[in-house]
């Protein structure tokens, strides 16, 4: 090798040494921040993704994993990945019946450093509900979701108000041939059953799990009844023997294809029935639950909110973020795009909002009323037997007050057992 | 009892794999087939077992024309190249399954496989299988089978071709005693020209399907009647020798003497026999091998002669033998 | 010496055999959940008490048990006249051959959401079918009687392929000579199949047997897909409950106790099937 040649081989070596030196001290600066969300709303916020990433110029960089499109094979993933110990992610949209779990297992961070009173009452009333675990916050809402009863105003004049009433007219509106189903609903043996069961209890006057998680109430005349209207829907005819195998899917597309007078859905369904494929356009009204009269209105809350994990490392940068995708702007494109539920007071004031979407009154009303499931850590067990013994009553398998006494039975087993442990 | 082929034709795919079979196996007479490998012995056994059907011809069994019938009302007694013996079966068991699909009775089956086992000293095996046997035990179990079947003729698959030449030896009389000496023809397939003159009384010498020649093992030896028979038949094998076109001379080694006139050799190399020689000599007219009792040195010249009589003439085209008319009396053709 | 060449093996047998199965064994005397933090806490056997009395253990054991029954002893019947068709010479046989292994080299999940749509109510061809035949729907996947047949006949679509390749291989290994000297003996083709071709198969039986009594009880993957469990756990199998008991309610001292059990239960199984096998084989033989 000649002495010029070793020389600039020098040189390649020097310069390659400093340029890598400087590349990492870019990426010490660079906080970088990974999210898991489901599917549809890792598609939904890219956009405000993008933005934040302008915003911050590459002091924090924003990630989105985009996750499976079930909430059961999201809620797989996130556990593997915290099982392991160090996980992939910092903050991971979560529903809000993981929160006690997750925050009973140890892996969220509290977020009450962050948070002060002012910002916590910028919350809506129902929004708050379901962000908390031993009186600490350990997640921040993005989107509310709470049961809706939507309903065909070209067949009805207003909507039903009580139970009776609700398979009076579906039979009704059958008998003159108007619809082949009444109302459709979620049938299926999964957590869609449970919510639909929680908002019939409310309106019966009954009760799940008493206020600080002791006692199972479901062994009583309001939770009999509750079944009771559950079977009779089908049995009586108001809705099909299938809705025993319907989730939500099922359901938007009977209502949709105008087969059905009524459909206890989520606030989702009415940008679908917005859209140019769907029969039954500009015919559909929104409002809360059917109640016993006396007795007010409930919806079950379901809402997605953001933590931030204990192993994340950019605790303080992943709080800023999720500061930004929960913002008053952002939740008002979200609503004004996708249609997502909002989670601050402030937005369902919005004057322009109210004009263009007169829909965001309903849902005020609807997040005023709706209560969280069983805010325990034992959640998915005791939602796991009601499931399958409203699975079992609504397939004729036991009679509902066999079947409500079993659910009894054993998810009091559960709670009591656990607290034993405890 | 008797056993005939008339016209006996079979093909696969269009290829003839036995053409023209016409033979009688008289009773008690045993008949090798004989042939190199491919050249349609086992399918000749088979087409007469009735596993494989005929394009043409008829076969008998007993005068009976038996070329449509099923190969269970044929009553032949097989005996399997590779024995094929029951794995899973003990020796008795696989000597009674037969008897039991055919409807014997337990106290029957039990008489006759108990018989069949002394009669070839298997007793003390009767409870082992098959693997649990030496070659020659499961050769004897596979002839018991056969014998038990009580035949109306025996056809035996090159049935010591799996054996060490010693064992061989051992049940050549075993078989003879067992079933050569019965009332049954008897079809025995070898690709071994020993073993076929050794236990036959006949032999069917088969080339690519064909008949090549049949006759007693004397004179398919003294009685040619084509280059492949000359060939096949005796061992060293015979010397052909080229003196003018379109003929060829064959002298068996074994005629071939020293003398005082005759053709210049050389000794090349030589085997020791233990009672002979075979030498390999050189010479004008090509290779020769011949027997030789006395001592000779490689590198030795000698001369050589043999009788004219010793003598067979082949058509260098056709292979035939042209020599003498081949006497073809029907005495010597039927036994 | 020759242990040490054994040694290998055996420590890969205990890394991924050994150490799995004591760790479940010391899991389920704890109790590790949300409850202790998902810290494992000494507790006296709790798990196991519990177990016992857990009827939904039982009835899923019961289900899963059931399943396996059912769709081991039709895909064992299926797979042998496959296999024995399969065995004949055709023309083509080579392409069959091949496609009739597809269904194996699917992964399950598809199928699985392959047959979900196929029993679907009111699109499903099944339900098509029956509305056309007038019989109506019959809501196979959401009527708790049924619904598990429909899990039964998705794994038979599946997995009939896996044993009918091994029980053609054992066809194979049987010389034909075996047959035809049967035949000349007296013997029917049913005879043959009796006496010659099902006793041959019987290592191959017994392995095919084995592999899917344990594949089968283990069933998850396409309980999960097909119908989750449901309708009213009627489907349900033990490999569901142990991930929904760990993965769902975060109780992995009793997830554990469950796969635990099952684990000894299965091996009673293997036990049970291969002494019953071999029972009837001794029979089979000594009654000839």
């Amino acid at each position: 090798m000649s002495n010029k040649a070793l020389k600039l081989f020098f040189i390649l070596i020097l310069i390659s040494f400093f340029t890598s030196i400087k590349s990492r001290s870019a990426s010490f600066k660079t906080k970088r921040i990974n999210i898991l969300m489901p599917a549809p709303f890792a598609e939904s916020t890219k956009p405000l993704v993008d933005d934040f990433n302008k915003k911050e110029k590459g002091l924090i960089k924003l990630r989105v994993t985009k996750g499976p499109l079930e909430t059961e094979a999201v809620s797989d993933l996130a556990i593997s990945s915290l099982l392991l110990g160090k996980s992939p992610f910092d903050v991971i949209l979560i529903d809000v019946t993981w929160l006690p779990k997750y925050a009973a297992a140890g892996w969220l961070e509290p977020m009450d450093k962050w948070i002060n009173t002012e910002n916590w009452h910028s919350l809506a009333n129902g929004a708050r509900l379901g962000n908390t675990y031993n009186n600490q916050i350990y997640r921040w809402p993005l989107v509310a979701d709470m049961g809706l009863l939507y309903w065909r105003t070209d067949l009805l004049e207003k909507p039903p108000k009580t139970p009776e009433e609700l398979i009076e007219v579906s039979l009704n509106l059958k008998r003159k041939g108007l619809i082949t189903y009444g109302y459709v609903w979620q049938g299926r043996q999964y957590e869609g059953l449970s919510c639909v069961f929680l908002e019939v209890l409310n309106a019966f006057g009954g009760e799940w799990l008493s206020k600080e998680s002791k006692q199972i109430n479901l062994k009583s005349k309001e939770s009999n009844n509750a079944a009771k209207w559950l079977k009779e829907l089908i049995t009586s005819g108001a809705s099909p023997s299938s809705v025993t195998n319907f989730s939500e899917t099922e359901s938007l597309q009977a209502f949709e294809t105008g087969q059905a007078a009524l459909m206890r859905n989520w606030p989702y369904a009415w940008a679908e029935l917005q859209k140019e494929t769907s029969l039954v356009k500009g015919k559909v009204g929104v409002t809360t639950m059917v109640s016993k009269n006396g007795i007010s209105p409930t919806a079950t809350l379901g809402s997605w909110g953001f933590s931030i994990l204990k192993s994340s490392s950019n605790k303080d940068a992943a709080y800023k973020a999720i500061e930004f995708l929960t913002s008053v702007e952002s939740q008002k494109k979200l609503f004004l795009i996708n249609g997502y539920t909002p989670t601050k007071k402030i937005v369902f004031k919005d004057k322009e909002l109210k004009r263009t979407a007169p829909l965001i009154t309903v849902l005020e009303k609807a997040l005023s009323i709706s209560k969280p499931r069983p805010q325990t850590p034992l959640y998915a067990q005791i939602s796991n037997v009601l499931q399958t013994q409203l699975s079992t009553i609504l397939t004729n398998q036991i009679t509902p007050e066999k079947g409500m006494a079993l659910a009894h039975e054993k998810s009091q087993k559960i709670i009591s057992s656990a607290s034993i442990k405890r | 009892m008797t056993l005939i082929l008339k016209g006996i034709s079979r093909s696969i795919n269009r290829n003839w794999i036995i053409k023209e079979l016409n033979f009688e196996v008289d009773d008690g007479e045993c008949l090798a087939i004989l042939g190199p490998s491919g050249c349609g012995k086992s399918s000749t056994l088979r087409v007469i077992a009735g596993l494989d059907k005929p394009d043409e011809g008829e076969i008998y069994i007993n005068n009976i024309d038996v070329t449509n019938v099923s190969p269970v009302a044929r009553r032949v007694g097989m005996v399997f190249q590779n024995y094929a013996l029951y794995p899973h079966l003990s020796v008795a068991s696989n000597l009674s399954l037969g008897l039991k699909v055919r409807g014997v009775s337990k106290v029957e089956q039990r008489k006759r496989v108990s018989s069949i086992l002394s009669v070839l000293q298997l007793d003390h095996l009767s409870t082992r299988l098959p693997a649990e046997l030496s070659g020659g035990q499961r050769q004897r179990v596979a002839l018991a089978r056969a014998l038990l079947r009580d035949p109306l003729v025996y056809l035996l698959d090159e049935p010591m071709s799996n054996l060490d030449a010693q064992l061989r030896e051992e049940l050549r009389p075993e078989l003879r005693r067992l079933i050569l000496n019965g009332q049954q023809p008897v079809l025995y397939v070898t690709h071994d020209q020993q073993e076929a003159m050794a236990m036959a009384d006949r032999i069917a010498l088969l080339n690519n399907g064909f008949l090549e020649q049949i006759g007693t093992p004397e004179e398919l030896y003294k009685n040619p009647r084509s280059i492949f028979t000359a060939k096949f038949i005796g061992r060293p094998q015979i010397n052909f020798l080229k003196f003018k076109d379109g003929l060829i001379t064959a002298v068996r080694p074994e005629n071939i003497y020293l003398s005082r006139e005759g053709y210049q050799c050389k000794v090349i190399y030589k085997e020791w026999l233990g009672m002979n020689q075979l030498l390999f000599l050189e010479s004008s007219l090509g290779s020769i091998k011949m027997i030789c009792k006395s001592d000779l040195k490689v590198n030795e010249k000698v001369t050589v002669n043999w009788d004219t009589k010793d003598e067979f003439q082949f058509d260098t085209h056709t292979g035939k033998r042209l020599d003498k008319a081949i006497t073809k009396s029907k005495q010597i053709i039927s036994r | 010496m020759n242990i040490l060449l054994l040694l290998p093996a055996l420590i890969l047998i205990f890394i991924v055999f050994v150490i799995p199965i004591v760790r479940y064994y010391w899991l389920s005397i704890h109790a590790s959940s949300v409850m202790t933090g998902l810290i494992p806490v000494p507790n006296n056997g709790s798990n196991w008490l519990r177990i016992l009395s857990d009827d939904r253990f039982w009835q899923d054991l019961f289900q899963t048990l059931r399943f396996t029954f059912t769709s081991v002893t039709i895909e064992i019947l299926l797979a042998i006249v496959i296999a024995l068709l399969l065995n004949q010479k055709f023309q083509g046989r080579g392409i069959i051959r091949a496609i009739s292994l597809l269904p194996w080299a699917l992964p399950t999940t598809i199928m699985a959401l392959g047959w979900r749509w196929i029993f679907n109510t009111p699109y499903g061809p099944i339900e098509q079918i029956f509305t056309l035949l007038g019989i109506g729907t019959i809501n196979i996947l959401s009527n708790p009687h049924l619904a598990w047949i429909a899990t039964v006949i998705a794994d038979v679509w599946k997995t009939t392929p896996f044993i009918m390749i091994i029980l053609l291989a054992g066809l194979q290994t049987i010389p034909s000579d075996l047959y035809e000297a049967f035949k000349l003996e007296g013997g029917t083709e049913i005879q043959s199949f009796f006496k010659i071709t099902f006793p041959l198969l019987q290592p191959y039986l017994i392995i095919s047997i084995l592999f899917r009594i344990a594949q089968a009880f283990g069933v998850f993957d396409l309980i999960q897909v097909m119908t989750g469990g449901g309708p009213a756990n009627s489907t349900e199998s033990l490999g569901l409950y142990a991930y929904i008991n760990s993965m769902r309610f975060l109780d992995f001292g009793y997830s554990a106790t469950i796969i635990f059990l099952t684990f000894i239960i299965l091996i009673g199984f293997c036990i049970l099937g291969w002494l019953l096998i071999s029972q009837s084989k001794r029979f089979l033989s000594s009654e000839i």
